[in-house]
């Protein structure tokens, strides 16, 4: 069937919610690659066997369905029952009976599935009283975990391709760029770019034809918002895909994705399949005269391809070497022609704000950080995952009111975010709000959103170590500074972690990075130093005592001749 | 839109044209700008970070490599501010460190004041990854050489590392690396480069040796325009031209 | 057991799936490396010759990339995440732990050929650090005893 109007698809999603009985029980099961590790497959074939050996026989009218990552994956593997939205987590497989039996037959609680709250030890029964849920605001998550990732009719009965359709028919190209530039929204990625400014240079660029594309060449070690969305919600990305196509003019899009996100690519290919067959992407989308198109390409494990030149180096067929930008990717991007690339949690955004207005958009977030932020919330807190917050959230809030604290009745030391090419900011500055400029000015940056809590068991130069080696590991080796610069200062903090560092090598780390930030090449090679600088700036007492052979957090095996187990 | 624009260098005020290389705006002025990687008639890349100067469009000033950057307004340029100096120095005190007996790297610290750092070690390499050898050979046709691998590790290489099928043993790689690392022999006909042996064509008029027969197999399969029908080197050519125009002249 | 180096015809048939442009070089080197579990030579020079790209092009793309090998693989790939979150958590003792049980380093595989042993710099599932994944499937919270254990199930 193909939708060959706005009204068709108004129909049709008409058509999917009447379709729905409100005294049907749907079970999601989670899908996410979190919950798969720990089991939720087995979890679901169980579920299944259970009702094939019980036998539903007119008692009730039950769906089992897989669903995209609900972000709490620290409790995995999820299961929620509709309409009530009840929320098991760590299930396992022996649970299937009872599940089946007291909630989808008898409508009653399996205590030792539900969720407890740490404080008050009382059981929690569903979503919306579970304190990682509630301060959230979920907009690029919006879908995630609600609906099947591999049915579109399941996006549009939540409102999908509506946004596309308002572009396509109330609005101009420039009325989109408009809306966008108004709802204030910046690149998710990591610099904060103004999307709406992007869109609209691209558009008055001169060239032959216009590309977009998603980057979802997830490389931060520690954030994975953007697989989550691509894995969970890959409609959001493709519509938002063809809403910045119409804006700049683009007929075909490209969606470069991580080569370690085989689930993502699966369920990608399977989105395009069924807009393709519904008449949402290919020629003439519905019959609006505009025609537009989408190609996944696979990365190949390189962080460098995040950066744009280098991603669409990788397009091209060479390797995932950055070039200068003095002339923009915007005018001449990928093969020298227009190019607009967004982040996948930028495009997932996109259909929202088209569809309800950048008016709602502004009334979120900060003056110049509109809007939501995911954050992957890993290290020492207590629930990791993902979380969606407005923009403005203090670090606190998010760590303590949604991580419910740090493991173990430890403190905070530091978090660090932007990862590799970020910075860590100390616990003093927890009343930090997220936002893209009082981030850059603490000396990190919001990047991609991974956000990573340390503790006192957490030794900070090691840590710096940790992203050098990272990164050594990662140049692309074009530019001198980046593919010389990187490995002589992870030899000195190396040196300084083994009990070898010599007087004067602080400074000398110090003026080796700072010689790197303004040197490099690309934007990986420049924000290298960052882990580096931000702890020398805020803890530099820890470097100093680490010269003097002592590592206070027992991490830096060469100056002890012990070693604790690192707390799990 | 006027195609002429002033820029202001170091005090000095120069004309450029749209679009033109700071690089050549600052030669032609006679500004004197240390390089490596950049290399005339081959496109740049702008790696080894040494043609850096600071430029201020009015609106924020910035570090950019002259080789690449392209005049498209008005602009202040100094070639010699402090952070000129700063950046110029890390990226020579991290080639010194690495290229330590290499005389034309030793002879731009020195001439710069930059002295080797002890605490900075690094095997020494023969290669700079200036990456002319590769551009050389792309603007040929050929592409017979890349790079390979990545970071610290990167290097020049033919492809599976055994000698280049598409190599034509012109020798331009050799011909522009400023080190003079890539080995090129010629004895009793041959030409060895790159593990592989080309037989050497003689200029019929002088006898000298001047190309290789791959290279002119190679030349032949290119549009008509490029055909060679006279096996004459360079020199003997251009003799060969002058007597022709003399010679319907008179 | 492994495929065998392929035959011409072999990789003229992946080629053909896909249209004849060099932005298809790291697909199709992708697509031959799952197959093969490595790049075999005479592979890389046929893409080179179907999509008209130098070889040197298809070496420069084919060693830059982390997902792609030149040197055969284990039956099994074991690849450890090395992420900020898994090495927050002790991601190296269970690295370390996987080169005493196994007896390979990073990159290596075992005499027997069964594993290879392979660093990634993130898997994307911070949440469950520290992460290894064996095959296809992923095993989260790993410690070095639960790694132990786990090595033995998959050997046996």
């Amino acid at each position: 069937m193909k939708l060959m109007s706005r009204e068709d698809l108004y129909i049709y999603r008409e058509q999917l919610l009447a379709q729905r009985d409100p005294d049907s029980k749907t079970i999601w099961v989670c899908g996410g690659t979190g919950c798969r590790a720990n089991g939720s497959l087995k979890v679901l074939a169980a579920l299944r066997a259970e009702v094939q050996a019980q036998g539903l026989a007119g008692r009730v009218k039950l769906e089992l369905k897989t669903s995209g990552c609900h972000g709490y994956c620290e409790r995995g593997p999820i299961v929620i029952i509709a309409p009530r939205n009840v929320f098991y987590q760590r299930v396992r497989p022996e649970d299937a009976a009872a599940i089946i039996e007291e909630t989808v037959f008898r409508d009653r609680l399996v205590r030792h599935l539900l969720y407890h709250d740490p404080a008050t030890k009382t059981a929690i029964p569903n979503v919306a009283g579970i304190p990682f849920y509630r301060r959230q605001v979920r907009i690029a998550l919006r879908n995630n975990g609600r609906i099947d990732p591999e049915s579109c009719a399941d996006y549009i009965a939540a409102g999908g391709y509506a946004g596309l359709a308002r572009a396509l028919f109330e609005l101009t190209p420039a009325g989109v760029i408009e809306e966008i530039k108004r709802s204030g929204l910046r690149g998710r990625g990591g610099g904060g770019f103004p999307t709406g400014r992007k869109w609209e240079i691209c558009r008055m660029a001169a060239g032959q034809v216009r590309y977009v594309i998603a980057n979802g060449d997830e490389g931060d070690p520690g954030a994975f918002m953007d697989r989550s969305i691509m894995e969970g919600d890959p409609h959001s990305v493709i519509e938002g895909l063809a809403i910045g196509a119409y804006a700049v003019g683009a007929t075909q899009g490209f969606i470069y994705v991580r080569a370690e996100y085989p689930l993502a690519v699966k369920h990608l290919e399977r989105a395009l399949e069924e807009a393709r067959a519904l008449g949402l992407l290919g020629e003439n989308i519905l019959a609006s005269g505009f025609s537009f198109d989408l190609k996944i390409s696979r990365g190949g494990g390189a962080f460098v391809c995040g950066e744009s030149t280098a991603l669409m180096a990788s397009l091209e067929g060479r390797p995932g070497e950055p070039r200068a930008k003095y002339i923009h990717t915007t005018e001449k991007g990928l093969y020298n022609q227009p190019t607009v690339l967004n982040n996948v949690e930028t495009w997932a955004n996109v259909p929202e704000i088209i569809k309800r207005g950048w008016e709602w958009y502004t009334s979120l977030g900060t003056e110049q950080s509109r809007g939501t932020k995911v954050f992957s919330l890993v290290g020492k807190v207590k629930n990791t995952g993902l979380v969606e917050v407005p923009m403005g959230t203090t670090l606190r809030e998010i760590i303590y009111d949604i991580g419910g604290g740090i493991k173990g009745g430890r403190q905070v030391k530091a978090v660090q975010t932007g990862g590799p090419s970020g910075g860590c900011i100390p616990a003093e500055l927890l009343h930090l709000p997220v936002d893209f400029e009082q981030l850059a000015a603490a000396g990190s940056m919001m990047g991609s959103g991974g956000l990573i809590v340390m503790d006192e068991r957490n030794c900070m130069v090691d840590l710096a170590r940790y992203f050098l080696q990272f990164l050594a590991d990662e140049s692309c080796g074009k530019c001198l500074p980046c593919r010389e610069g990187i490995p002589q200062l992870l030899r000195l903090l190396t040196d300084l972690a083994l009990g070898r560092g010599q007087r004067g090598d602080l400074e000398l780390v110090e003026s080796l990075a700072c010689g790197l930030q303004e040197t490099a090449l690309c934007a990986l090679g420049k924000t290298a130093a960052n882990p580096v600088l931000s702890t020398l700036r805020y803890f530099r007492a820890e470097y100093e005592e680490h010269l003097n052979g002592f590592c206070r957090a027992g991490v830096c095996r060469g100056l002890i001749d012990y070693y604790i187990d690192p707390v799990l | 839109m006027s195609t002429k624009l002033e820029l202001k260098v170091n005090d000095n005020v120069v004309t450029a044209e749209r679009g033109e290389l700071l690089l050549d705006v600052l030669r032609r002025a006679g500004v004197l700008v240390p390089t490596l990687c950049e290399h005339p008639g081959l496109e740049g890349v702008g790696s080894c970070r040494l043609c850096l100067v600071e430029v201020n469009t009015g609106r924020r000033s910035q570090l950019v490599a002259s080789c690449l950057y392209p005049v498209e307004g008005e602009l202040t340029v100094l070639t010699d501010s402090p952070r000129v100096n700063e950046a110029r120095r890390f990226v020579l005190t991290l080639l010194l460190a690495r290229y330590s007996d290499v005389q034309l790297i030793e002879e731009l610290a020195r001439r710069y004041g930059v002295k080797p750092v002890e605490r900075l070690q690094a095997e020494p390499a023969d290669c700079l990854l200036c990456l002319r050898c590769v551009r050389a050979c792309a603007a040929q046709g050929n592409g017979a050489i890349a790079t390979c691998l990545r970071g610290r590790e990167k290097r020049v290489s033919p492809p599976f590392d055994e000698p280049p099928a598409d190599c034509v043993g012109c020798g331009a790689c050799a011909e522009v690396c400023p080190l003079g690392a890539i080995k090129v022999e010629e004895g009793e006909g041959k030409r060895r480069i790159w593990g592989r042996e080309f037989t050497l064509v003689h200029c019929q008029s002088c006898g000298e040796p001047f190309a290789t027969r791959e290279q002119f197999d190679y030349l032949r399969k290119q549009p008509p325009d490029l055909l060679v029908e006279e096996e004459l080197c360079p020199r003997c050519r251009k003799l060969d031209q002058a007597l022709r125009i003399s010679g319907s002249t008179t | 057991m492994l495929p065998k180096e392929p035959g011409e015809k072999e990789v003229q048939e992946l080629c053909a799936g896909h249209p004849q442009h060099p932005g298809e070089l790291l697909a199709l080197l992708l697509e031959i490396q799952e197959i093969y579990h490595y790049l075999p030579p005479t592979a890389m020079k046929e893409v080179a010759r179907y999509l008209a790209v130098p070889e040197s092009q298809v070496y420069a793309v084919a060693t830059f990339y982390k997902a792609l090998t030149l040197k055969p693989q284990g039956k099994k790939i074991i690849r450890i995440c090395q992420g900020t979150a898994c090495h927050l958590r002790g991601s190296s003792e269970v690295l370390e732990t996987i080169k005493e049980v196994l007896g390979i380093a990073p990159g290596e595989t075992t005499t027997d050929g069964c594993f290879t042993l392979e660093t990634v710099n993130c898997l994307g599932a911070c949440a469950l650090a520290p992460v290894v994944m064996i095959g296809d499937e992923t095993h989260g919270q790993m410690t070095p005893e639960r790694i132990r254990k786990l090595l033995q199930e998959v050997s046996t």
